[in-house]
């Protein structure tokens, strides 16, 4: 693949685009990416919809002990992107969005007899359905 | 990284503008000056000295007029004169230390914490009135050369970065965040103050010695953390008096003497934190009566903290008001009022200790001896 990276930096130079070495690593890179797209079956994508992300994954973690701790400086940055940037600051629509999945999914799991589901969560368990069975037909 | 220090007109220009006005003036000074070099003149004439200095509260320009004159003899051995000696000359109480000066090197010799680098330090801010062979610049050079210990300062660092890492992500800060972020503040203060020649002498001067090294922006944070917003009478009397009534309390459940008995035992051994704690909560009725209300509000508070420490589970990974609320809620309860004009921290605050803990870091990674290090110092 190294063939792309040269590809971009011949036209890098002979149209004068004047991108730095940064910017044709991040072009290689989205290059890339965009070709794996297309290789892929539209099955093996994440769905973007959390429901049928919940449906069929689950997140597992694993927490093991460092070679060695972090340095001062390494806390430094973290506690900075803690306190600038926190990843783990929860947007309230994102919670809201994971709390419709685990509802639907605790919804499949009790089955169809569960009064308790909402029509819109019968609605999208209903289409997540449908997407299953169609997901199902186009795997090899 | 953001510089910490930056010229802030609040509570820390007011607190400036304290400490200023309690300056020693310069003819008040120099009449103590031209005291010392009497005492000086007279050892002189009858015991070979390499260095005569005024050290002490004369030499940080912080002497009342009723203050001891403190004045250190370095000597090439030891003489037949007391190691401690005192008289009183125009009405001022001189103190007088006899030092070899091999005693004097020792003291001014490589890291250490708290107390020892407050020892070199007592010496390199002295004053010479006496110095014939250079021997005063060569104590002065070797005490500012003193470092922290350099295990125990970077875990105190680590524990601010953790401690500020584990408020960050935060999406509100409540009152009770407020006793971890004074945590992160007490740790600053200490690590800034022990970096810098004056070092960190005690919680009385802890204040005065931020000013003076321009840490404008740690100060005006601390204070507002510490819920010292107002230098008025009731404010700073009820800082002393909710503080004494924890201590009091807090001595009583652990068998310790009471406040006022621990100050009348001077020094006691047997009860040294507490001794210390009550040191404090005395140094804070000193500043209210010399008209230093936000130093002494500070003080007060922080001898509280000190003294929740003393008896709060040290396992306990709770803030001192939960741990004490384990042992006896009424204890917690008056914890809590010691801090109860503290507001909830803002993320000004985090950011006023990150900005102040990576120019500690960035400080750490210079060369002794380089330009930027003495600069800093």
């Amino acid at each position: 693949m190294g063939e792309i990276f040269h590809a971009l930096e011949v036209l890098n130079r002979s149209m004068k685009l004047g991108l730095s070495g940064q910017n044709l690593l991040r072009a290689e890179m989205g290059f890339k990416s965009a070709l794996a797209m297309q290789g892929n079956p539209a099955a093996a994508r994440l769905a973007g919809d959390p429901v049928r992300l919940a449906e069929r994954y689950e997140l597992k973690a694993t927490l093991r002990p460092r070679d060695a701790k972090l340095s001062l400086d390494q806390l430094s940055k973290f506690a900075g992107q803690a306190i600038k940037q926190p990843h783990t600051r929860v947007a309230a629509a994102t919670f809201k969005q994971i709390d419709q999945a685990i509802a639907a999914t605790s919804v499949t799991k009790a089955g169809p007899a569960t009064k308790a589901a909402t029509p819109s969560g019968a609605k999208k368990r209903g289409a997540a359905k449908v997407a299953t069975a169609k997901m199902a037909r186009k795997s090899p | 990284m953001v510089a910490a220090s930056r010229l802030a007109p609040g509570l820390a220009g007011r607190l400036a503008a304290e400490v200023a006005a309690h300056e020693a003036s310069a003819d008040a000074l120099e009449h103590r000056l031209s005291l010392a070099r009497r005492v000086v003149a007279a050892a002189e004439s009858v015991e070979p000295l390499r260095a005569g200095l005024v050290v002490g509260s004369t030499a940080l320009r912080r002497c009342g007029a009723r203050a001891d004159l403190d004045i250190v003899l370095i000597l090439d051995d030891a003489s037949d004169q007391p190691p401690f000696a005192s008289c009183d000359i125009d009405g001022v109480h001189v103190e007088i230390e006899r030092l070899t000066w091999l005693e004097a090197l020792s003291l001014t010799e490589g890291d250490g914490w708290t107390w020892e680098l407050r020892s070199g330090s007592r010496l390199g801010c002295g004053v010479p009135v006496f110095d014939p062979d250079g021997c005063a610049t060569r104590i002065r050079n070797r005490a500012a050369a003193q470092r922290p210990d350099p295990e125990r300062w970077e875990s105190t660092l680590r524990n601010v970065y953790l401690g500020l890492a584990a408020l960050g992500p935060r999406p509100t800060l409540g009152r009770e965040h407020g006793e971890a972020l004074r945590g992160v503040f007490d740790n600053l203060a200490l690590l800034t103050l022990l970096s810098r020649p004056r070092r960190y002498q005690k919680p009385k001067w802890a204040l005065a010695d931020l000013v003076h090294a321009r840490q404008d922006s740690l100060v005006e944070a601390m204070l507002e953390c510490y819920g010292i917003g107002s230098g008025g009478v009731t404010a700073t009397g009820a800082a002393i008096d909710r503080t004494r009534a924890l201590i009091n309390g807090l001595y009583a459940a652990s068998g310790m003497p009471t406040h006022t008995t621990l100050i009348a035992m001077g020094h006691a051994p047997q009860f040294a934190e507490a001794s210390y704690v009550s040191r404090a909560l005395d140094d804070a009725e000193d500043l209210a009566a010399s008209g230093r209300p936000l130093e002494s509000q500070y003080v007060a508070k922080f001898a509280a903290r000190l003294a929740a420490a003393l008896v709060a589970p040290s396992d306990s990974s709770e803030s001192l008001p939960d741990g004490l609320d384990a042992l006896d809620a009424s204890l917690a309860a008056l914890y809590r009022d010691v801090f109860a004009d503290a507001s909830a921290p803002r993320r000004r605050h985090l950011e006023a200790a990150l900005a102040c803990a990576d120019l500690l870091l960035d400080e750490s990674a210079l060369p002794s001896g380089s330009d930027a290090a003495r600069v800093s110092a």
